[in-house]
């Protein structure tokens, strides 16, 4: 679990509070995406957790610990960070870069070679990448060996800034949905720094929305995106706020038992609500079916879309 | 032709004095990339965290790049005398720049994201220096190198001004007695050595960090 209380930043006496008076409670084994504009505070906020910055008023627990009563190169250790343009270190191979905290921390070579092992196939790369530069990858199979490198020491806690913002918006969605079976499995307290309010939606167990320093609202995705609480939150989020909702949802959970009329369109049952309206739309039909492994499983109607 | 044809027989027929001029210039440059490499690396290191040191140092050190190599040489003999030691410490000074001058600034403009993610993970001061920094830097150190090597082998060309001795001597003498083919026992020594000593320093950094830059 991670605490803040009563959390401020100033850069230089008498300037303005990047981070101002900042309280908020991350419970352990879930995500939460620190969300705004450019200058809320968001990425400050994120680095006060593992020190990268001082705060200047205001204490911070991780696990119990008050984080300005450990020693910080120790403490980092213990959480994982992935940052935008990941950095890699260019001279050493792609088993170096991820076995790096383990060997900081005096893992046995074999114990470092298996564990490079798991976490390569975990993200989804062939083994055979281990032995490579990161030169000869590409940003993406890059991004994923960051997030593999912070994985490394199986840390409780992970700081992601902005993780996903340098990748092509098709892989940025693809990783974006393997990076959360990842943390499924994984099962690790997150806190993620992004400025995009979809990414939030898709990854956060909770989303954080921030504006100069502060916390606006603090809530699940679903209260987000379904009651904003004020109009700067509303703008955030977007005029397709009720779309982006539906995205939260998958037809298998709303459907109604199968029946027997064949609708015009099928979908999967792990296809969101959003997707599944679209196809009632492009078929013109108020109904699809739901189809998992050939077998109609259930039947999803307009109605019971509009009605979550 | 011929006098290059001169030249070479004239080394073949005086194989003593030859080697010895060829070991005088080769030991004569070697000893002071050497101590440039010694004081320079260790230089840029303690420098790089301190921005005070770093720009008196830098400072320094571009204002002795503007010297010709003949000044500094002629500045060494009325502290130093004439022989071996003098010329030594000219052409350390010589090399001492784009030694310098490249560790540091290779050193400080190493990756900021490899930096930071070093940082976040855990890395102590030291370890980031030691184990990102400097090998990150090590290209651009061992490119300083390379300049400093061919500047250094041209510059001992001159030594013989300061009684240093070195192929410089067939030039002084070539000049003196207006013998060409002796000038040019020389200076074609001097060139053959310089664009070898390019192309081995080239090829061994081609060698040292193919494995990284390449696709």
């Amino acid at each position: 679990m991670i605490t803040m209380n009563h959390v401020s930043k100033r850069f230089g006496d008498g300037s303005a509070a990047a981070v101002d008076d900042l309280s908020m409670v991350v419970p352990d084994g879930e995500t939460v995406a620190l969300v705004g504009p450019s200058g809320c505070g968001k990425t400050t906020t994120m680095r006060m957790i593992n020190r990268l910055i001082e705060p200047t008023e205001g204490r911070i627990m991780v696990a119990g610990e008050d984080v300005r009563k450990v020693d910080p190169v120790q403490f980092r250790r213990r959480i994982g960070y992935v940052i935008q343009q990941v950095g890699l270190f260019s001279h050493m191979t792609i088993a170096q870069n991820i076995g790096a905290v383990p060997k900081l921390l005096g893992w046995d070579a074999s114990k470092i070679k298996r564990r490079n092992e798991e976490l390569i196939e975990l993200v989804g790369l062939d083994t055979s990448m281990l032995s490579r530069y990161p030169r000869q990858l590409s940003g993406g199979q890059r991004q994923r060996v960051g997030v593999a490198r912070a994985l490394a020491a199986d840390p409780p806690v992970l700081l992601m800034d902005e993780p996903f913002g340098a990748i092509d918006p098709i892989a940025r969605t693809r990783l974006q949905n393997e990076f959360r079976a990842i943390l499924r499995r994984v099962k690790k307290t997150v806190v993620m720094v992004t400025h995009d309010i979809d990414e939030a939606v898709r990854l956060g167990d909770r989303i954080a929305i921030m504006r100069a320093g502060k916390i606006v609202q603090y809530d699940t995705p679903d209260t987000i995106l379904s009651r904003p609480v004020d109009g700067f939150v509303e703008n955030f989020v977007g005029a397709d706020r009720a779309l982006k909702r539906l995205s939260l949802f998958e037809a298998r959970n709303v459907m109604s038992a199968p029946d027997e009329a064949v609708a015009k369109a099928q979908v999967s049952g792990d296809t969101d609500l959003r997707d599944a309206l679209a196809a009632m739309i492009a078929a013109d039909a108020d109904r699809v079916d739901v189809v998992d492994e050939g077998t109609k499983v259930g039947t999803l109607t307009r109605e019971a879309v509009f009605a979550v | 032709m011929s006098l290059v044809l001169d030249a070479l027989t004239w080394i073949w027929n005086n194989p003593a004095p030859f080697n010895r001029a060829l070991i005088q210039h080769l030991v004569m440059s070697g000893a002071s990339l050497l101590i440039a490499l010694a004081v320079g690396l260790p230089l840029a290191v303690l420098i790089i965290s301190r921005q005070t040191l770093a720009t008196v140092s830098i400072n320094v050190v571009n204002a002795l790049r503007t010297l010709p190599s003949l000044v500094i040489l002629a500045i060494m003999m009325p502290f130093m005398g004439i022989g071996l030691a003098p010329s030594i410490v000219a052409l350390t000074i010589l090399a001492l720049p784009p030694i310098l001058i490249n560790a540091y600034v290779g050193l400080r403009d190493v990756d900021p994201d490899a930096v930071e993610a070093a940082t976040g993970m855990g890395m102590s001061r030291s370890q980031i220096l030691w184990k990102i920094r400097v090998p990150l830097a090590a290209p651009a150190m061992f490119a300083g190198l390379r300049t400093a090597a061919v500047q250094v082998l041209a510059g001992a060309t001159l030594a013989p001004f300061i009684g240093g001795g070195g192929l410089g001597d067939f030039i002084v003498a070539g000049l003196g007695i207006m013998d060409m083919s002796r000038l040019l026992v020389g200076a074609l020594t001097i060139a053959v050595l310089a664009l070898l000593a390019e192309f081995i320093l080239a090829l061994t950094e081609k060698l040292l960090f193919a494995e990284r830059t390449g696709a």
